[in-house]
């Protein structure tokens, strides 16, 4: 059977990927036409998602069902009948991935005016803008360039019809000013704003806008458009000054929230999982993924408005769920073992020219650059007629075993999309996959090329191909084989989390923690915001770790020395009180948590008055019996460390408990911006009504505490204001783990601020929030960023399911394309070692004898040489520094990129 | 600052120190060679010039870090030369073609220097030292100083392990500036170092600024088509390369078939693009080392003083280096210690820079 994920957005497609490359049969579903969700809407994120959506278009074990609806399921986990446009699918579990719609607009805002636009459609307009003739953002009414811009945020979220906040247009919106900035430095840009509610990188960006690029946020109440002639006027309550004021603008971008997808009602009834009242799929703060039907899972926008982060991570941690119901009955792509050909020295090159379903064949005239081409000599075949990748494999694949064509040269859309289906094509044909050379033809002549220039420019592409190729190398295709352990860094509540599901997936777990006991920072806690209790989640976890035979826990563990790479790694556990243990692994999930020991000596008094305390002191203060009347909560005081995701959300819930504890108590809670996101947002509206006062404070005008007077500037009142508390509560920040540092050290794996950094990916998103620059290595939990459970539940759930993937084959390749170095010309300079990013480059010494006559006393001098490892990935960075090409990158030879270079001039 | 003092006429005893009480093996340093001044490598200590006026004459013939290239032995040279040479010698060392503790670096105050044989031409009217008042004087004569130096900014003496500053008319200050040059000073017999305290700043701003004006009236290369007549009369001798002292590779690029095509390697590219100049790759040449030396070139000219067409290549190479090494806050041959651009990762940087 299989897994039904439903919904082919980014979530789905995360999902439907994770599961297929583990060898479980996928079936996708998506109403659309097409893949990419809201996502594909993105100018970016279209060409971010690309490379994924010709992946699942291409895998062998997913069955993609495009423009299909489900109509019914039946059955139960292990065992659902489902019903897809007439289609019947037997699965064992089901992703739940149907994504998020956008709100109705309300006319107050100047909606039906051209000039006000939503976020969604403002990327549409601003990539048409970039590559239109003048360059120029216009107004859509006029055609007049925009001067002045005003986003508004909150639009359809945080009111009466949608109660709770989207979560993420306070960072998009950043993001799309910050793209008008950049292209447009002269643009004025107006933000209307009632919290700014980033973490994190976001947070570095807000503030950039506003120092850097001098973008304004004005803290209103949502105001109201009204277009008036040629001019939108915008009528804002400035909270600030407490007046009503007016502003100008040419253009107004609404930044809409997100709302359960449109089908979420009937996918609720079809399906019987129990929606939420705002219409989201039903989770829960210590189970995010799971809904209330056994077997199906859910992810992404339709749990509760999130980033493409948070989407993603939910997605990968659905999949390892639904995995866990399932059976594998797939091969795996990319495991078999090739023989190649023979080519020896001849060369009998075989051009490929896709039409791309019309991208390339509509503005390239492909018949007459295949004749060009088939004049040239060397050429042995050029193949015109292919229109789909599929189709062009299977040519390639004949072309190579009938015509015995010993060099391909594929001309069809980009290589980040391509590259691995056709050298994998060539492989199974039986060509080395390495003399192969691709043509970008799509991305970089089809799209972008005057018409009347572009065939010419595609017949030049191809020549340099051609040249390139004839001096292309045969590169052995190494392998060796994955260990199926993993090791687990961390027992806190992310770790065990991740233990258990790549435990439950089938692989033995090391896992280690530097604590005596299992448990980390939730030990420290009593109760959820839930009201569920702490020691009771802990005590289920800990009994299942400890019960799983395939998971072996190491406590006091002082240090890890860990060596190799991602497949194969090798550790050595040092711990107090035992015997070090010698383990090996295939991948690594780091879960270090983080730590919340921040000691705020001498902030408001701290340590010296008895009265001052912490939120996390606060909190346990609450289980008992709270004497205080009036308690003074304040959020953002300074100190080390980042603010964490739950900061707000813990303020406001203590303050809430406080004020249930003790009615009659005055409980202020001192903030900057409350962060209270997605349907926490409830939590802030309930303090509020049960009478908790906030005061906002300005960075700038922070509030002091002195002779047991706390006065607070407050920005709304306009006004000082003094609190006599009986207690003081400091919300501090968290601090990364002791050992991130080492980690990042033996990992190669950047940290920012601390925190470990996800994968890097261009066009700058997060696609893989939990996959790192190493391969093997994995990273979830408060270890990224301090989080919420749910969040850390899910994000090791991701960890795990990536983790699983690589464990799932049986070999890795060995990087092919590394580096070499000629140690006749290597002048020994060793810039290439201090440039390597994986250290793989060791400089050398031998000696070298003095030769010349005389009665000198040297008998002989060093001569230093690079030597290239085994841990070379095959940057390129040490072959581009080099200044005498000493060092060289297998297939990009000077040779070779001349070649190619002579035939472009 | 430890220093001693000395008369500028009176500097051999401490040189023969040095090599004396074997705080270097041998020594490199200015001698005179008939009317001129040539580098000369020293391992016997009654071999040096008597009196030794030379180390200070302002005459440029090679720039004396070369020696520094693939001395991999153990012995130690101390290397006694005008500030863009020890700066040279510096960067060597960040390229690992020496080990630092093989060098005693000796610098030596410089206003500027004249072509080897223009000074050799005039060497009575030049003598052996020229302040700024003499080098104008000398230019209203004709006799210029090199065009390298005019815009040289970096003309005194302390960089290195030692420094040796002329200060008013006979008098010199010889500084330990490294751990290192106080320890081979102090080897020496007859001197015992005292505290100083040298304030170079008024100095070092007037060079600054002087330069800077020089700088601003040089002509600016400014496009390809300028590029390419500015370097028209190139035969690709390489000399420039040759004698750079920064340019350290053991088997250039343009020694190899690719970047020096012959016979049928020529042949092959004519044949592709029907016609090709010879020699081959006059501008990649130039490009090529443009860029490779960018963060390293001291602007010592030695690639103008070697170029038998007599280009004015101060205009094209320390001109483009200096913008770059702005762009690092790099200063080439300043601190042993401070590492290449290129060694250094960000993960954010140059964005305002480049923008």
């Amino acid at each position: 059977m299989g897994i039904a994920v439903i919904g082919g957005g980014v979530a789905g497609i995360t999902a439907a990927l994770d599961l297929a490359d583990s060898g479980y049969k996928v079936h996708l579903i998506e109403k659309n036409a097409e893949l990419g969700g809201k996502m594909e809407e993105l100018a970016e994120c279209q060409m971010g998602l690309s490379p994924y959506i010709a992946k699942v278009e291409n895998h062998p074990n997913i069955d993609l069902m495009l423009s299909s609806e489900l109509e019914r399921l039946s059955g139960t986990a292990g065992d659902f009948k489902l019903s897809v446009s007439g289609n019947e699918v037997g699965v064992e579990s089901v992703v739940l991935a149907p994504g998020y719609d956008i709100p109705e607009v309300a006319k107050s805002y100047g909606f039906g005016s051209p000039d006000v636009v939503v976020s969604l459609d403002f990327e549409g307009i601003l990539k048409a803008a970039t590559v239109s003739e003048t360059g120029e953002l216009v107004r859509p009414s006029d055609g007049k360039p925009v001067k002045r811009l005003g986003f508004i945020k909150c639009v359809g979220s945080r009111c009466q019809e949608n109660e709770i906040c989207s979560t993420a247009c306070c960072a998009y919106t950043a993001k799309e000013a910050w793209e008008v900035k950049e292209r447009y430095p002269d643009i004025e840009i107006y933000i209307f704003y009632m919290d700014i509610r980033v973490f994190g990188k976001d947070e570095e960006l807000v503030a950039e806008l506003k120092d850097k690029y001098g973008v304004k946020y004005i803290r209103s109440r949502v105001p109201e458009v009204i277009p008036e002639g040629g001019a939108l006027t915008v009528k804002f309550e400035n909270l600030e000054k407490g007046t009503i004021e007016k502003l100008d603008l040419d253009m107004v971008v609404l930044a809409v929230g997100l709302l359960p997808s449109k089908t979420m009602s009937k996918l609720a009834e079809i399906t019987g999982v129990k929606a939420d009242k705002y219409g989201y799929i039903e989770t829960s703060l210590t189970s995010p993924l799971e809904t209330s039907v056994p077997g199906i899972l859910a992810c992404g926008t339709a749990t509760a408005p999130m980033k493409v982060r948070e989407s993603v991570a939910q997605a990968s941690g659905a999949a390892l769920k639904a995995a866990g119901l399932s059976q594998r009955t797939e091969p795996i792509p990319g495991q078999e073992e090739h023989k190649f050909i023979e080519i020896g020295d001849e060369l009998k090159t075989g051009v490929f020219i896709c039409g791309c379903e019309g991208e390339i064949a509509n503005s390239i005239d492909i018949p007459a650059v295949a004749e060009r081409i088939s004049e040239l000599k060397d050429v042995a075949y050029v193949n015109s007629e292919t229109n789909t990748l599929q189709e062009a494999m299977d040519a390639i694949e004949s072309g190579i075993v009938d015509q015995g064509l010993t060099r391909i040269v594929f001309a069809g859309q980009s290589p980040r999309e391509c590259e691995d289906i056709v050298r994998d094509a060539c492989a199974v044909a039986g060509l080395n996959p390495y003399l192969l050379e691709l043509v970008n033809l799509r991305e970089q002549c089809a799209w972008v090329q005057d018409p009347k220039d572009a065939t010419e420019a595609a017949a030049d592409m191809l020549k340099m191909a051609v040249e390139r190729a004839k001096y292309l190398e045969e590169i052995p295709v190494e392998r060796y084989p994955v260990i199926p352990k993993a090791l687990v860094i961390g027992g806190g509540i992310s770790g065990m989390n991740a233990a258990l599901g790549i435990a439950d997936a089938g692989y033995e777990v090391h896992l280690v923690d530097k604590g005596a006991e299992l448990g980390g920072g939730l030990r420290e806690s009593t109760e959820l915001q839930s009201g569920e209790k702490a020691a009771d989640i802990l005590k289920e976890l800990v009994g299942k770790v400890t019960a799983n035979e395939r998971i072996n826990v190491y406590t006091n563990v002082k240090e890890e020395e860990i060596e190799g790479r991602a497949g194969s790694f090798k550790a050595k556990i040092v711990a107090e009180g035992a015997e070090d243990a010698e383990i090996e692994f295939g991948a690594c999930v780091i879960a270090t948590g983080a730590r919340r020991d921040f000691v705020p000596e001498g902030y408001f008094g701290y340590g010296k008055e008895k009265n001052v305390t912490t939120v996390s002191e606060f909190v346990k203060m609450l289980a008992g019996k709270l004497d205080a009347n009036t308690i003074a909560l304040i959020q953002d005081a300074p100190g080390e460390g980042v603010t964490a995701r739950y900061s707000s959300i813990e303020v406001v819930d203590s303050a809430l408990k406080a004020k249930e504890k003790n009615p009659d108590a005055n409980v202020f809670v001192l903030y900057q911006d409350i962060k209270t996101y997605g349907k926490w947002e409830v939590l802030y509206k309930d303090a509020r009504e049960k009478g908790v006062i906030f005061l906002r404070y300005d960075k700038e005008k922070p509030p002091k505490y002195e002779d047991g007077i706390v006065s607070v500037y407050d920005v709304i009142f306009n006004d000082e204001i003094q609190i006599k508390p009986d207690l003081v509560v400091l919300s501090t920040p968290a601090m990364p783990a002791e050992a991130n540092e080492r980690l990042s050290e033996i990992f190669r794996i950047p940290l920012k601020n601390g925190f470990f950094m996800e994968k890097p990916e261009r066009p700058k998103m997060v696609l893989t929030p939990v996959d790192t620059v190493n391969e093997g290595v994995f990273i979830c939990g408060s270890a990224v960023y301090p989080a919420m459970i749910d969040e850390c539940l899910a994000m090791s759930s991701a960890a795990a399911s990536r983790a699983c993937v690589l464990l799932a084959k049986d070999f890795l390749e060995t990087p092919a394309m590394t580096s070499v170095v000629d140690e006749e010309i290597c002048a020994g300079c060793g810039v290439c070692e201090a440039i390597c990013p994986v250290e793989a480059i060791e400089l050398t010494e031998e000696l070298v004898p003095v030769v010349t006559f005389g009665v000198t006393t040297v008998v002989g001098g060093t001569k230093k040489v690079a030597k290239v490892g085994d841990g070379c990935i095959g940057c390129g960075s040490c072959a581009s520094y080099c200044p005498s090409s000493a060092m060289s990158l297998k297939n990009f030879r000077d040779r070779q990129v001349y070649a190619q270079l002579d035939y472009a001039v | 600052m430890k220093g001693v003092e000395r008369k500028s006429g009176d500097l051999e005893g401490l040189f023969k120190g040095l090599l004396d009480k074997k705080a270097v093996d041998c020594l490199i340093l200015p001698h005179r060679v008939g009317n001129n001044v040539a580098h000369m490598m020293v391992t016997d200590k009654e071999k040096i010039e008597s009196p030794v006026p030379a180390i200070f004459a302002p005459s440029f013939s090679v720039n004396a870090a070369n020696v520094v290239k693939g001395w991999t032995i153990g012995e130690k040279i101390g290397i006694v030369a005008k500030p863009c040479e020890i700066r040279a010698a510096i960067e060597l060392i960040k390229l690992k073609q020496m080990d630092k503790e093989s060098a005693l670096l000796i610098s030596v105050d410089c206003s500027g220097a004249f072509t080897n044989q223009d000074y050799a031409d005039h060497a009575e009217e030049i003598g052996d030292w020229v302040d700024s008042a003499k080098v104008e004087e000398l230019k209203g004569k004709g006799i210029a100083i090199r065009e390298a130096c005019e815009i040289c900014d970096k003309r005194l003496a302390d960089v290195g392990d030692i420094g040796i500053v002329r200060r008013d008319g006979d008098n010199v200050t010889v500084v330990g500036i490294t751990d290192m040059g106080v320890e081979a000073l102090s080897a020496i017999e007859d001197i015992s170092l005292e505290d100083k305290d040298i304030d170079r700043s008024e100095e070092t701003e007037k060079i600054v600024a002087e330069a800077k004006k020089k700088k601003e009236a040089l002509p600016e290369i400014s496009s390809v088509e300028a590029l390419e007549e500015f370097l028209r009369d190139c035969i690709v001798c390489k000399n420039c390369r040759d004698m750079c002292p920064v340019c350290y590779c053991k088997e250039c690029f343009f020694d190899q078939p690719l970047g020096n095509p012959v016979g049928g390697d020529l042949l092959n590219i004519a044949e592709l693009r029907g016609a090709i100049a010879v020699p081959a790759n006059q501008l990649m040449y130039h490009l090529t080392r443009v860029y490779h030396v960018s963060t390293t070139c001291v602007g010592c000219g030695a690639c103008e003083d070697a170029c038998p067409k007599d280009i004015p290549l101060t205009r094209l190479y320390p001109v483009i280096a200096e913008k770059v090494q702005e762009i690092f806050e790099y200063v080439p041959g300043k601190d042993v210690e401070e590492p290449l651009p290129f060694t250094v990762y960000e993960e954010e940087e140059l964005e305002d820079k480049l923008r």
